[in-house]
């Protein structure tokens, strides 16, 4: 039995829609890594700021 | 226009420009394609933001955490990012929705031969044919321009007249071409059609070779919940020796086919807005909730009854899968509510297995099982006294239909619209404009 289906073209569209879906999310993560190290860092500076207050008193 | 798999080639496929196609394959492929898809859908995952555990891991109290994420404008950004990770989640989804649909609805073809072979036991049944139907400018029908809105015959029933969905242009063009069918071919055809946020669709079909499909309606109904199912019921098939005769040579028009118990049956099932094209017009038909209930309950009682059973006496785990495997093979075929005694064969070799294989084991399961089946029999028959019922109204219909004047015939389909809406089925006739007048229209 067949179907008379574009499946090819559904097959390369579907592609299409995972690699663009991939790639945009590899970029999204990448900023909510950026974001979180932002944060460490931020907590981090925070710590050596608090540390160097009680060191200096 | 049957045709098997040893014919499975690679072919462009134009047909008077009203279709585009490109390969064909085995259904097998779009199943695969289709599972492929759901499965990248089901396995998305982004990454998270976890500050909290940042947080703990450098030992900062609640407050130190606030101010950091204040420096860094950490809540702005991540609002930014959600929404950003939203919007692209929604275009994927869109995405595929748009590339399964018309993979989901071939598959969900599948299912009609199913009902066409139970209601007609003694013809081949054959699998579909689907095709898309392209959208084309030239094939801007209207309604005016097929039936006969004017006509006697044109009778719409107080139920269906909540329904104001219209029909597109290429819906209305199929069903043109179908009465055409209807009259030369003794192939049923087959039509389903919708629109959606992605746009519309129109899939024809012709049935093949017999075979058995599963394929969910959800799926369909969750990618379209606005589905028009339309199939014919050709003269060759429906009409005997007299009919034939006098519609072939021109005597009468007036035969008319309205839905059998079969098409209800699959209505209830598909959820969706049906229409048989017979030869001098278009059924219209759904069921209401009453309906689909009267369908539905008994069967979700029997399964929950049997889940509770199965707690009550205790099943081990492998009698379980015992159990539920006999019971998957009790036959949800619609054919069983034609049997005039309601005795459904699958019912008893289920009842057979728990006698034979659990019953010295579990004492009482046996009692437990017949009286959860003696239920779901009652049950059973409410809905199958509905389709006898609509059987008697169809027989009535048919006899000495093609003797009847317009007025005589319009009589007579008010009075069956009347009693399927009694029943829980809205429905509408709309009478064909023309009529094929070349005889080698018919055959």
């Amino acid at each position: 039995m067949a179907h008379y289906l574009p499946v090819d073209k559904i097959e390369r569209e579907l592609q299409n829609a995972v690699e663009q879906f991939q790639t945009a999310s590899k970029e999204i993560t990448r900023e909510e890594e950026q974001l979180e190290a932002d944060m460490v860092q931020a907590l981090e500076r925070q710590k050596m700021e608090s540390l160097k207050k009680k060191l200096a008193l | 226009m049957s045709h098997t798999s040893e014919h499975m080639s690679s072919t462009v496929v134009e047909r008077g420009g009203e279709v585009d196609l490109e390969l064909e394959r085995p259904d097998g492929h779009l199943t695969l394609v289709f599972d492929a898809v759901k499965s990248i859908q089901s396995a998305q995952s982004t990454g998270e933001i976890n500050g909290t555990e940042a947080a703990e891991r450098l030992g900062a109290s609640a407050e130190e955490l606030a101010t950091a994420k204040a420096k860094v404008n950490f809540n702005e950004r991540a609002t930014v990012l959600a929404e950003k990770e939203r919007s692209l989640k929604e275009k994927f989804d869109a995405a595929v929705r748009k590339s399964l649909l018309p993979v989901a609805t071939a598959l969900a073809m599948n299912t009609a031969p199913v009902f066409a072979q139970e209601s007609q036991t003694d013809r081949l049944v054959t699998i579909p044919e689907a095709t898309l139907v392209a959208k084309s400018e030239s094939r801007e029908f209207k309604k005016e321009d097929i039936f006969d809105l004017s006509s006697p015959l044109n009778v719409v029933g107080e139920k269906m007249k909540a329904f104001k969905r219209e029909m597109l242009p290429e819906e209305l063009a199929l069903i043109k071409e179908f009465q055409r069918k209807v009259w030369q071919e003794r192939n049923e055809w087959a039509m389903v059609s919708g629109r959606n946020q992605q746009g519309e669709f129109v899939v024809k079909m012709n049935e093949g070779e017999s075979r058995r499909v599963s394929m969910p309606w959800e799926i369909t109904e969750k990618i379209n919940n606005n589905l028009l199912l339309t199939h014919t019921h050709p003269v060759e098939v429906v009409g005997d020796s007299e009919v034939k005769q006098s519609m072939r040579y021109g005597e009468s028009t007036s035969f008319v086919t309205p839905p059998s118990s079969m098409d209800l049956v699959l209505s209830c099932q598909s959820h969706a807005m049906n229409q048989v094209v017979d030869p001098r017009g278009v059924w219209q038909y759904s069921c209401d909730e009453k309906m689909m209930t009267a369908f539905l309950k008994p069967q979700e009682q029997l399964k929950s009854g049997i889940q509770r059973v199965v707690l009550l006496h205790a099943l081990s785990p492998e009698d379980t899968v015992r159990l539920e495997t006999a019971f998957s093979n009790i036959s949800q075929s619609p054919g069983e509510y034609r049997d005039e005694y309601f005795e459904m064969f699958s019912l008893r070799n289920f009842q057979d297995f728990i006698t034979q294989s659990l019953s010295k084991s579990y004492p009482g399961l046996e009692q437990s099982v017949a009286s959860l089946l003696d239920v779901y029999r009652t049950q059973k028959q409410d809905f199958a006294e509905v389709l006898l019922d609509t059987e008697h109204w169809n027989e009535w219909m048919l006899r000495n239909a093609i003797h009847y004047s317009d007025d005589e015939l319009a009589l007579r389909i008010r009075n069956l619209i009347k009693n399927a809406e009694e029943k829980g089925i809205a429905m509408s006739y709309t009478p064909f404009r023309d009529f094929p007048e070349d005889k080698s229209l018919r055959k």
